[in-house]
């Protein structure tokens, strides 16, 4: 077969050229990464971060507040007060308590809200982490032109490595078909590199960070 | 792969003519040059993992091919499937097969520098299969029917009123008769369109920054999030990549993920970095039922052994392009290549053949900051250099400067010579003046003069000055 002749030609000729060599590759030593100047704590760093990334940030004590809190963002922003709740929180919280409307139908339409989960959160550049699985759609987080994100206070780690210890990865588990890291709204300086938001994805992100976590 | 270099000195003079290009390349010094100093500055260990990140590659690629039996392995026993093309033909035909397999009709693709180098788009179109360009400035130059000229910014070249042009001509047919004239308003028309077509894709292509061997995952970035919507909305993914994108581990692929977007654009993180691994799983809610990665060869394999093998290290940030003074000048249609800049007048001539793409390791004044910019310490100039010695050396070289070259050797071997020549040449310089400026010069110097007037030697030359002083080691 023609693809396996491909296939044994190139692994041939990348072997024939280097003998196959034994350097070390040890795990990479531990870099300093950005520090915020003056907050010293994980989730004031996280804050900052993604500030600087054009998200927006408010604090809840409990789940119980986030449909009350969604409801003010909503109509700060001159939002309908209509959204599309992720799958993993549906359980979790009373909509009707914020007056909200839930539509789960697919948000491709201009306008459209989403409230969604995480898988963790990371404050080395205020990156929330979403994933696929089976009570999670990824996809909800590309089409909102608006992004709520529930962050727990006890999801958010230091740095990027760590996601992969909280999904098992490392200790024999597979990997979810999705790992997305996503800081701040989806924006494009193609045109004159200017940047505009809400290129593809969301024009706003809002994250609140709750004590509870989903 | 297409390669139109054999133009480059017409097209690089055209372009420095081109005020409109000109006006548009001005936005690299400040866009990209300053955000980079400044996101290095922020990094306390950014040149410490620059050293950290030549490594991994270099132990990475001396490796490749266990490393890629791995990347295998690992997508195979998920459920996915890994092709391997020798070159073009080869990737072109497995792509087209899998869209045939599915009954596709369209085809969304998130930006790849490699879909470019094999020119997937013409040949999907050719058997019936339309593809559509999601990242904004791809979707504008597949419009104009143009190339990139930029490895991470494809419009770089055009103006805002030429991308107002560009949708005003293309967008009635989609319900949008007024032309625009601001940004926001065409970026928001041109999300409008393509999020229709997200939704309606048979199939998703994308490229990959990187490839991971032990998850088998394929990692992609972007700002705009169209490579998500382009992997997770259609029922098929397809990968498009070359074999070099391999890192080892997870943790490798972090600490490339740290330097690629503050090397690229200055951006701490690039907005979405999705890791692609395997198709969806049974009881998942969402996300393509077939996942597929093509790994391309293509002149690849031919540079391990070579002095070219340290090009194999590159992560395409476009570092190299945005500090080269000879990119900020013609731009990247000049080069005649997908690969402009420093790093396509190495890969350029690698991948197509020195006799097609000779003039591109000449386009360079060795200044060296592509090679001081570079994530991963690629020596640039001195592999330009090595492509000149090349050329050289099957005469390929035109005979003006091969005879340049000659007579520059003998008189260079020469101290007497060289001195001898050094006095005649300042005194006739001396002479030639007009006030204090030469205006116009024969053979080589007509290439300074025909652009600016010169100065004439002051004095003694250097050598001169030096003994008189009684100057010693």
């Amino acid at each position: 077969m023609v693809a396996d002749d491909s296939r044994a030609e190139i692994l041939g000729r990348l072997r024939q050229a280097v003998p196959r060599q034994t350097a070390d590759h040890a795990p990479p030593r531990a870099f300093r990464t950005w520090q915020a100047p003056g907050a010293t704590e994980i989730q004031g760093r996280f804050v900052q971060r993604l500030e600087a990334a054009r998200g927006t940030v408010e604090k809840v004590a409990s789940l119980a507040d986030v449909p009350e809190a969604v409801a003010r963002y909503l109509a700060g922003q001159n939002l309908p007060a209509r959204l599309n709740v992720a799958p993993e929180l549906k359980s979790l919280m009373d909509f009707a308590a914020g007056a909200l409307t839930v539509d789960d139908s697919l948000p491709v339409e201009d306008g459209r809200v989403v409230l969604t989960g995480c898988i963790a959160a990371v404050a080395e550049t205020g990156t929330f982490v979403a994933a696929s699985g089976p009570n999670r759609d990824p996809r909800l987080n590309y089409l909102a032109e608006t992004l709520i994100v529930v962050v727990g206070a006890d999801q958010i780690v230091e740095a990027y490595e760590e996601i992969w210890n909280r999904l098992r990865v490392r200790t024999g588990k597979e990997a979810p078909r999705l790992v997305s890291f996503i800081t701040g709204p989806s924006r494009t300086a193609d045109i004159e590199q200017t940047i505009e938001w809400g290129a593809h994805g969301p024009r706003r992100l809002h994250v609140l960070i709750s004590d509870e976590t989903p | 792969m297409e390669v139109e270099s054999g133009a480059f000195v017409e097209k690089a003079r055209a372009a420095l003519g081109d005020a409109t290009l000109q006006h548009a390349l001005k936005h690299i010094k400040h866009g990209f040059v300053e955000a980079r100093a400044n996101a290095a500055a922020r990094l306390p260990d950014f040149e410490a993992m620059r050293d950290r990140a030549r490594d991994v590659k270099a132990h990475t690629i001396a490796n490749l091919a266990d490393y890629l039996e791995q990347f295998e392995a690992n997508v195979t026993a998920l459920g996915g499937r890994v092709h391997w093309a020798r070159d073009a033909g080869e990737a072109r035909a497995i792509v087209l097969a899998i869209c045939r397999n599915t009954g596709a009709r369209t085809v969304t693709k998130s930006k790849s520098m490699v879909t470019e180098e094999i020119e997937l788009n013409p040949y999907l179109e050719e058997h019936g299969i339309e593809p559509i360009e999601t990242d904004l400035g791809e979707y504008i130059i597949q419009l104009r029917k143009e190339k990139p000229s930029h490895i991470i910014a494809p419009v770089i070249h055009l103006s805002k009123d030429q991308v107002a042009d560009t949708f005003h001509e293309h967008h009635p047919k989609h319900g949008f008769h007024e032309r625009l004239t601001v940004r926001s308003d065409m970026v928001r028309e041109a999300r409008s369109i393509l999020r229709q077509r997200f939704v309606k894709a048979d199939v998703g292509i994308t490229g990959a920054n990187f490839l991971v061997a032990e998850t088998g995952s394929a990692v992609v970035v972007t700002n705009e999030g169209n490579a998500d919507l382009t992997a997770s909305l259609p029922d098929t993914h397809i990968v498009v990549t070359g074999i070099e994108k391999l890192v080892p581990t997870l943790d490798d692929c972090h600490l490339m993920l740290r330097l690629l977007p503050r090397s690229a654009t200055g951006q701490d993180i690039t907005a979405y970095i999705s890791f692609f691994t395997g198709p969806k799983r049974a009881a998942d809610l969402s996300g393509p039922s077939s996942f597929h990665v093509v790994l391309l060869d293509n002149g690849r394999s031919n540079m391990m052994g070579t002095e070219f093998e340290e090009m194999l290290r590159c992560i395409r940030c476009g570092a190299c392009l945005n500090h080269c003074p000879v990119y900020a000048n013609i731009g990247g249609h000049a080069y005649g290549s997908v690969y402009p800049g420093p790093m396509g007048a190495v890969l350029t001539p690698s991948l197509a053949g020195i006799d097609k793409a000779g003039h591109l390791p000449n386009a360079s004044s060795f200044c060296g900051r592509c090679e001081e910019v570079c994530p991963v310490r690629i020596p640039l100039p001195r592999m330009m250099r090595h492509w000149r010695e090349r050329e050289f050396e099957r005469h390929l070289t035109p005979r003006g400067a091969r005879w340049g070259l000659h007579a520059w050797a003998v008189i260079a071997a020469s101290p007497t010579v060289y001195r001898a020549m050094q006095w005649t040449t300042s005194r006739l310089l001396r002479l030639v003046a007009w006030r204090g400026w030469i205006r116009r010069l024969p053979l080589a110097g007509a290439g300074w003069t025909g652009q600016r007037d010169m100065r004439p030697p002051s004095g003694d030359s250097f050598q001169r000055q030096w003994r008189k002083r009684g100057g010693r080691r």
